[in-house]
């Protein structure tokens, strides 16, 4: 049987991933997936704890996260058609009204 | 090594590579490809860990819902847009910098370390739809309630975001 760690360092690996591609892209669309990657990192790690502690809880909350991924990419979505609306482009680094 | 063991590192390897892929890929469908077969590759994984409930809402939400809906909003924008949108390469130099140190970092200590509370046997519980459901609407119940009511407002607000100003 494969060791709980290595689904751990599996689930934290697809995580830094996803930082990764938040941190160096600057495509809006691309750094969404890159979010959804994270969630997906966490969830590995949740159902990987439900297996080996013989609980159920882990999924439930796995199935929340689902949930709430559905939710975000929504409004993301609703937030992007604004954004190009405005200023015709994908550019994160064009979302500058607010800076100091 | 079993077979079972093979198919969980050939998911989780196949996982990572595919996640590689999606975050260096220049054109945005690519990436939307490679994502959807990355989270069909975890919905794997989860099969594997008995998780079948989340397998199959991973493979019907993820891969059905969600990406469904970033190649839609990939194919309604003009294509010449989304390509080429990358950051100089010191800021990616500094980045996988940091990168490299915070996961070699974690997988060092997930290597050496030991979990203390791991029960004898493990893999008891499955998570099949009846058990899912029944410990929702039993032990969950509110919180399945607050998650639909999330739903509504994510509806609502990503209606009055994309609308076009009175």
């Amino acid at each position: 049987m494969v060791p709980l760690n290595h689904l751990l360092i599996l689930g934290t690996v697809i995580f830094l991933i996803g930082i990764f591609g938040v941190l160096i892209r600057r495509n809006v669309i691309i750094i969404l997936m890159s979010i959804e990657l994270i969630l997906n990192g966490v969830n590995i790690i949740l159902i990987a704890f439900s297996y080996y502690l013989n609980s159920i809880k882990g999924q439930i909350f796995a199935l929340f996260i689902v949930t709430v991924a559905v939710a975000e990419a929504a409004l993301c979505f609703g937030l992007i058609v604004a954004f190009m609306r405005n200023k015709d482009t994908f550019d994160i680094d064009q979302m500058n009204i607010m800076k100091g | 090594m079993s077979l079972y063991n093979l198919f969980i590192y050939f998911f989780g390897l196949l996982s990572i590579f595919l996640a590689i892929m999606v975050i260096t890929r220049k054109n945005a469908i690519h990436s939307a490809v490679y994502l959807i077969f990355c989270i069909l590759s975890i919905a794997g994984l989860f099969f594997l860990l008995q998780a079948e409930f989340m397998g199959v809402i991973q493979i019907i939400v993820y891969a059905g819902g969600i990406m469904v809906i970033y190649v839609f909003i990939i194919l309604l924008i003009k294509l010449e847009v989304v390509k080429g949108l990358k950051r100089k390469w010191e800021i990616k130099f500094l980045t996988a910098l940091i990168f490299l140190i915070l996961s070699a970092e974690i997988v060092y200590l997930l290597l050496r370390g030991k979990i203390p509370f791991l029960p004898k046997e493990y893999g008891m519980v499955r998570g099949t739809a009846q058990a899912i459901g029944s410990s929702l609407l039993r032990d969950y119940l509110i919180p399945f309630e607050v998650a639909s009511l999330l739903l509504l407002v994510a509806m609502i607000g990503a209606i009055m975001l994309s609308r076009k100003k009175a």
